[in-house]
């Protein structure tokens, strides 16, 4: 049986009908090396803050200038950058129970294999040249260059993308899922077409489907995913025995920010699909008790100085 | 085809191997080596193949199994070398697992625009102004300095917009044993024209295994030259006539209709065939053949290409792989369709020769043969055949092509199956018997791409023709070929 049903956060949009889509998230804060101590890194109202760094700006002009960037610096630039990034949504958790293990240890240790020699740009000792061969005319030889020079700048492009997102993992949960939040509100706000449809619904069903075995106790292969793109909140059906047993969910790209990120999957025994009201400790969302049955609207509310990673929801 | 659903499919696969929870902690590698990528083979066949076929762009797969790998080694902290065991490893080792190199080799993909696959059919072939010129040969050439003795089996002439080359099988000795090694000194020979003309020879291999090459003639000749005078110091000058027709029958060409998909689980095949005869022991007495490296993960790819909708679920095809790898006693390959019992000809021709035991079966001994066969456009391409030879134990036959496949990159995939080449090549000789013929040794330049043919098994004994069967999605040839076997090289 397939149900449908409106209210909630607009699936196209990521400030949702009542308000943007971190609502229902509370502030954050870590610490980062920093230059020969430890600064904090705080998340707030959807951005990055740097309390340790109140000139950020003028820090980045004596940065242009050839002075060295503060880390605290370099994180707010990766986070900007890579704000609408869908690899974030393919590397990033599929929710608490999914440990990354990425510390500043392996930031460093990756930045520094990435300066080694070799790394880049060869070992350094010229190779011998090949004896020419009668197929071997100067233009090719200039092509081979040119695909050489190619080569080495997309390499150092993935290098440098591959810190920017270790730097960013290594934030640690309540910053990733925030992150992951961003993304799929900019995606949810955009009509990117079968361009970033693909990745939005991995990206769903990653992290939807361990939602569901808790809360129907079915295969997470068994969750099958749609993105949704009308005004409601999408569907939900349960069908076959078995193996053949399938739960079939449509949802908005915005669900993942709006529900997933805020910690709002589950609450109790319902699976929440859509956020009416947002808020912080208190919210109404709407939920569903059953696949196939119709939403009902819920009060939840949150302990603000609960424990773990994740607000903590309860009906 | 269906590109939206095939990237889908690849990235929910991606999911289902992050939720695999049965992966251990990974051990420390052993060397700097050591590669931390633990995607399952399933995965990275699937991206491969659906890259073939065209659903998936390259950009696109890579950067989907780049996200993968950076994921998994995310979330799999490496032990720790045990204590007193000096590793090689990256120097990020010495501070402990949590400074571990393990995200050295992990690189993302700067994430590009999607482009769209080439279209598949798009013919541009032979754009110059004069008609390729191809013409069997059939002769020797002596060479002999204090230094060297060698001998070039001329197979064909060939002249197209890339230059005018003689196509040959060449041997060289070193009488005295002076250590000299290297191509013959081809600049020791002249070259002269019925029109007075003279040329230089340039020799190169272009990658070809096996000795083989092009001796170009530089400058290039004028069209309508009627023969060529090679002569070596101290010898006769051979004569090349060019005016000598290839007597080829004309091509029979049949419309197919395979679909890319089943297109490649046939060259699949191929490859599977191919490789069994590395096994002769266990063909003999058969035994399973080990080529679970290349059969694993077949059953994901042949889901992947019905994601794509490149396959359909009713294609006779992944049956008769089935069959094919049960032959063979290959295991592992998850194909859930039911073994077919109609097998293609060719398929059966092969399994019959090593199901009589006879795999080793001695080849033919050395020597070359005068081909010129341009077959007729198929699937975008022209393919032509430029000499056939026997040495060390294989057959071999060279060619080039001509046409839009030359702009794509090549797309080495499981085991090297080149899955770029849109064709699939089989040659069946006077005997009846069939040879799948595996192309090697790309090299391209100027929109023609040459390379070898190695067949498999190779010819037995000099088969005075050979059927030539090339088949693409959209239509086959059928060309007999007459040799003209000259001396061995």
């Amino acid at each position: 049986m397939t149900t449908g049903g409106s209210g909630g956060s607009s699936p196209r949009d990521n400030t949702g009908t009542n308000g943007p889509w971190f609502t229902c998230l509370p502030g954050c804060e870590t610490e980062v090396p920093c230059g020969p101590g430890r600064h904090t890194v705080g998340w707030e109202a959807g951005s990055l803050r740097l309390p340790s760094h109140p000139d950020a700006e003028g820090e980045l002009v004596l940065a242009a200038l050839g002075g060295e960037k503060a880390r605290c610096i370099e994180l707010a630039e990766a986070w900007a950058r890579h704000a609408d990034d869908l690899s974030v949504l393919a590397i990033g958790p599929r929710g608490p129970a999914d440990e990354i293990a990425v510390g500043w240890d392996d930031v460093i240790a990756a930045a520094q294999a990435g300066q080694g020699p070799g790394s880049v740009m060869g070992s350094g000792r010229p190779k011998p040249r090949p004896m020419p061969l009668a197929s071997q005319a100067g233009p090719t030889l200039a092509r081979v260059a040119a695909r050489q020079r190619q080569m080495q700048e997309e390499m150092l492009a993935a290098q440098r993308r591959r810190n920017d997102i270790l730097s960013l993992l290594a934030l640690g949960y309540r910053f990733q899922v925030r992150l992951i939040g961003q993304v799929a509100a900019t995606h949810a706000a955009q009509d990117g077409g079968e361009q970033v449809r693909p990745a939005l619904v991995a990206a769903i069903t990653g992290r939807l489907a361990p939602v569901a075995e808790e809360w129907l106790g079915i295969d997470p292969d068994q969750v099958e995913v749609r993105l949704h793109s009308g005004r409601s909140w999408g569907s939900t059906e349960l069908t076959g025995y078995g193996a053949g047993r399938r739960l079939r969910v449509s949802l908005p790209a915005g669900w993942l920010a709006c529900v997933w990120a805020c910690g709002l999957a589950r609450v109790g025994r319902h699976l929440i699909v859509a956020v009416q009201e947002p808020g912080w400790p208190t919210a109404r969302v709407l939920g569903l008790r059953a696949p196939g049955a119709e939403p009902e609207p819920l009060d939840v509310h949150a302990d603000p100085d609960g424990p773990g990673n994740v607000p903590h929801w309860e009906v | 085809m269906n590109r939206e659903r095939a990237e889908t499919f690849l990235r929910l696969l991606a999911e289902a191997e992050l939720r695999e929870p049965a992966l251990p902690p990974l051990p420390a590698p052993s060397s700097s080596d050591a590669s931390f990528v633990m995607m399952s083979v399933a995965l990275t066949r699937a991206a491969w193949a659906l890259t073939a076929v065209g659903a998936l762009d390259p950009e696109t797969a890579q950067a989907v199994l780049a996200d993968t790998d950076l994921a998994l080694a995310a979330r799999h902290r490496p032990e720790p070398p045990e204590a007193g065991v000096i590793s090689a490893a990256r120097p990020g080792w010495a501070a402990g697992p949590a400074g571990s190199g393990r995200f050295a080799r992990a690189t993302l993909l700067a994430r590009t625009g999607r482009r769209t696959p080439r279209a598949g059919a798009s013919a541009d072939v032979a754009p110059q102004g004069e008609p390729d010129r191809y013409v069997p040969i059939g002769r020797m050439v002596l060479f002999h300095d204090e230094t060297i003795s060698a001998e070039f089996g001329l197979m064909s002439y060939a002249h197209t917009a890339s230059g005018a080359r003689l196509i040959a099988a060449w041997q060289a000795r070193d009488p005295l044993s002076l250590g000299r090694r290297g191509p013959p000194p081809v600049e020791a020979l002249t070259v002269t024209d019925d029109r007075g003309n003279r040329y230089a020879l340039l020799f190169d291999t272009k990658g070809r295994p096996g000795p083989t090459c092009d001796l170009s003639l530089r400058p290039d000749p004028p069209p309508g030259i009627r023969w060529l005078d090679i002569t070596a110091p101290g010898e006769q000058a051979v004569r090349i006539d060019l005016d000598r027709p290839a007597d080829l029958p004309v091509p029979e060409v049949s419309d197919l209709d395979l679909s890319a998909g089943e297109h490649l689980l046939n060259r699949i095949a191929e490859r599977l065939l191919t490789l069994a005869s590395e096994f002769p022991a266990q063909l003999a007495t058969m035994a399973p053949v080990p080529l679970t490296s290349l059969t694993a993960g077949l059953g994901v790819t042949i889901a992947a290409l019905e994601a794509a909708e490149v396959l359909s679920p009713r294609s006779p095809v992944p049956g008769r792989l089935a069959t094919l790898c049960a032959s063979l006693g290959v295991r592992g390959h998850g194909i859930t369709a039911a073994p077919a019992l109609d097998l293609p000809e060719p398929w059966l021709s092969m399994l019959s020769h090593y199901h009589r035991r006879k795999p080793g079966t001695a080849p033919a001994g050395d020597g070359f043969a005068a081909v010129a066969a341009a077959l007729p456009e198929l699937d975008g391409i022209r393919l032509v055949l430029l000499g056939l030879h026997n040495c060390d134990g294989g057959t071999w036959m060279n060619a080039l092509t001509l046409g839009s496949w030359v702009d794509r990159p090549v797309n080495h995939g499981p085991l090297g199956l080149e899955a770029t080449f849109p064709l699939s090549i089989w040659v069946r000789d006077s005997a009846g018997r069939w040879h799948v013929a595996r192309a090697t040794g790309w090299h391209r330049e100027g929109g023609e791409t040459t390379f070898t043919l190695r067949l498999t098994p190779p010819l037995t004994r000099s088969s005075p023709w050979i059927e030539v069967l090339a088949t693409g999605p959209s239509a086959e040839i059928r060309a007999t070929v007459p040799l003209g076997w000259g001396y061995p090289p």
